[in-house]
């Protein structure tokens, strides 16, 4: 890890960074995010320092069944949920974020012939409509956080290419559906299945064969994690919007949200590895301890890959609230306010400082909806005298694994969970 | 008794005015500014037909312009094949070797077909436009008002603009028959054929000639271009023309958006060329 941080330090350098770099790169999501009371839009692009705002550099934007969000790109579309609505535990549907890979979006789906197919090494090849999806298994509920790997790209140091987000690629719903295993115990999976590869309709404009043309996915079938996915159809009780997968979509709690295809039409057993584009080399990390490595190992041509679906989402806490838009009076009770979530299981505990880290307070948590939700926390906060707060928050899961204030880097840009902090200044109040 | 009332009128005039010179506290009041009204509109409710088909309109483009310079129109005519540009203008600020890397993926990576030679000027115009020495003046102002003309199409009338078209038309859309072909009840026919909005943009931007039929009617005439209205103009009456005369817009089909006109914009058809795209469609 020693050796990470030097090795960033001096990329840094190179790259001309100097002493207010590493500021900023300390400070790093500390700013205030963007605010209605400013008459200045933030800038278009940030870089080469970590991009300072709670949410990305970008405008808000209008779709079907959409609050306005935070557009990273058009077509596909790309859509970041602004920081106010993480003030629940579960995010409102028209705010959960989007993101597509490839430019061809369902605009409407006829469910007279839509069917999702079970095939490939299976004893009895199936078809689905929607009805019988609802009518003929159990319905399973969870609560499950979708997080975009790139969730928080934009803190990376030195930057990495791809969707620039800040913290916002992130939502959480109660998903409703069926069963991955009771789909499977239907078809009965034969011997011989390594993977089971999942597909939604979307899909690009580019040759077949390449990742521009199909986007799918696979997971190991003897991974745990294929008990509890849920083939969701409908999420917060509502039916899923287009742009976040209806009819029905694949839940894989705990996991990226990379494996949680929209609009899935095709579940195939696979006697062979998946070697698409999007399961090499697309979605894959460094085999280190916490993904991360050094943009010199990989220029060496020394990092070793594995699939994201590797590992689960590491635990994450956010400060909601206060957001920095307003100041705070010395000497006033005020409620520090955010979430945490973990992809190992339940949060433990969640953590709040005044003073950039230095001491911590226990933070009370909110309701329990499950080990893969969103977890509300807030914290009583009284500053005393007025001046600038560094608040900082980090959170600990039930397996003992602690947010670190370090980053990480790897080319992707996945994994970010260091710990993040928000600057209040606090007046006199007299 | 009188003039008790009076005094009394008079100390509270006196209190009020004293409470106006005086405010406890107050720092700054009654500032106003300008903000960017329209920038995002209240979206309509949508009414849904019934039946198994669950739909949405189009979705939006909200692509800002790209920096000027040479080989622009190469970076926007490959990359939109599949993308839009704000793949591009969404990067942090990268070094100049990005760029060529990421060219280099997309040809090889993801099978984009670019000759060697544009590949080469696509490279150029990144490396000149976004990269980290190239983009410190940019502002998110610029950006801002970029993606606020895209927006913008609602606010140019569409009736006035088609007051161009009015001579033939008519003001009633009914057009005149054997002479003019009608608009209404008809625009919305073309827009239920897939390729049917494409294609009446392109007769907008670039005229139709020869004969045709409509509704059973022959026509030989001309209609011609009107590639010299902006594109919000032209999106504009041709979102008037759909929405006019009891016409709407079928069911799944988006309103035209200038984005779109930009975009169709580059094909540069002739207006023959166009009565062969209308003969492909099938429009009868």
């Amino acid at each position: 890890m020693a050796k990470a941080r030097f090795s960033r330090r001096q990329l840094l350098n190179l790259l001309g960074g100097t002493g207010v770099a590493l500021a900023v790169g300390r400070l790093s999501g500390a700013q205030a995010q963007a605010s209605s009371q400013s008459t200045q839009p933030v800038p278009s692009f940030t870089g080469p320092g970590p991009n300072p705002y709670w949410n990305g550099v970008n405008p808000y934007v209008t779709y079907p069944q959409k609050v306005p969000l935070i557009r990273l790109t058009d077509r596909p579309v790309q859509l970041e949920t602004p920081r106010q609505y993480f003030s629940s535990a579960l995010t409102p549907n028209a705010a959960h974020y989007v993101r597509y890979h490839l430019d061809e979006i369902p605009n409407a789906i006829d469910l007279s012939t839509w069917r999702l197919a079970v095939e490939g090494n299976v004893d009895k090849p199936l078809r689905f409509s929607l009805e019988e999806l609802i009518a003929n298994f159990k319905p399973a509920s969870v609560a499950a956080v979708n997080q975009c790997s790139g969730n928080s790209r934009s803190r990376f140091q030195p930057r990495v290419p791809g969707g620039q987000w800040g913290n916002g690629a992130m939502s959480n719903s109660m998903w409703t559906g069926v069963r991955l295993k009771d789909i499977l115990a239907a078809a009965g999976i034969k011997q011989g299945t390594v993977q089971l590869q999942f597909q939604g309709l979307d899909h690009g404009k580019g040759p077949e064969g390449k990742g521009s043309n199909a986007f799918m996915k696979s997971l190991p079938v003897t991974d745990p994690v294929i008990d509890e996915c849920i083939l969701a159809y409908t999420m917060n009780d509502e039916p899923l919007p287009l742009l976040n997968g209806f009819p029905l979509r694949l839940i894989v709690p705990g996991k990226f949200a990379t494996y949680w295809l929209k609009h899935l039409t095709w579940i195939r057993a696979l006697t062979e590895e998946d070697k698409n584009f999007w399961m090499t080399p697309a979605y894959r990390i460094p085999d280190t301890a916490r993904g991360t490595t050094t943009p010199e190992d990989v220029a060496a041509n020394k990092v070793k890959t594995v699939p994201i679906g590797n590992v689960n989402m590491p635990v994450r806490s956010f400060i909601i609230t206060p957001d920095g838009s307003s100041k705070v009076p010395a000497g006033m009770p005020v409620a520090v306010r955010g979430i945490a979530f973990s992809g190992y299981g339940r949060v433990a505990k969640v953590e709040v400082s005044d003073n950039d880290g230095k001491n911590w307070h226990l933070a009370s948590l909110g309701e329990y909806l499950g080990p893969y939700s969103f977890r509300t926390w807030e914290f009583r906060w009284t500053p005393k005298k007025p001046g600038k707060y560094l608040l900082a928050v980090r959170a600990t899961d039930e397996k003992g694994n602690v947010q670190p204030d370090e980053g990480v880097w790897n080319p992707g840009g996945y994994l970010w969970n260091k710990i993040e902090r928000q600057e209040i200044v606090v007046g006199n109040a007299s | 008794m009188k003039k008790r009332h009076v005094w009394m009128v008079l100390l509270g005039l006196g209190l009020i005015a004293l409470a106006q010179s005086s405010m406890p506290g107050l720092n700054r009041t009654g500032e106003y500014t300008q903000g960017t009204l329209g920038s995002i509109l209240l979206p309509a409710p949508v009414s849904q037909a019934e039946g198994p088909v669950y739909g949405v309109g189009a979705w939006p483009l909200y692509t800002p312009d790209l920096k000027e310079g040479p080989g622009k129109d190469l970076v926007t005519a490959y990359c939109s094949v599949c993308h839009s540009t704000t793949y591009i203008t969404m990067q942090p600020a990268m070094p100049a070797a990005y760029w060529e890397n990421n060219v280099g993926r997309m040809i090889n990576v993801f099978g984009a077909t670019i000759p060697a030679d544009d590949a080469k000027k696509i490279i150029a115009y990144l490396q000149a436009h976004y990269t980290l020495d190239t983009r410190k003046a940019e502002t998110g102002s610029a950006v801002a008002s970029a993606s606020a003309t895209t927006t913008q199409t609602p606010t140019v009338d569409g009736a006035k603009v088609y007051q161009n078209c009015i001579g033939c038309h008519q003001a009633n859309g009914q057009g005149v028959p054997g002479a003019f072909p009608a608009l209404a009840g008809r625009v919305p026919e073309m827009l239920a054929i897939k390729g049917g909005k494409d294609y009446l943009i392109q007769v907008l931007l670039f005229g139709l000639s020869g004969q045709i039929s409509a509704k059973g009617q022959n026509y030989n005439g001309v209609m011609p271009s009107f590639g010299q209205l902006k594109d919000e103009e032209i999106a504009a009456v041709l979102n008037y023309v759909s929405t006019q005369w009891n016409n709407s817009l079928p069911q799944g089909v988006g309103a035209f958006t200038s984005q779109e006109v930009k975009l169709a914009r580059a094909a540069k058809l002739s207006a023959q060329q166009v009565l062969e795209a209308r003969t492909r469609l099938g429009i009868k």
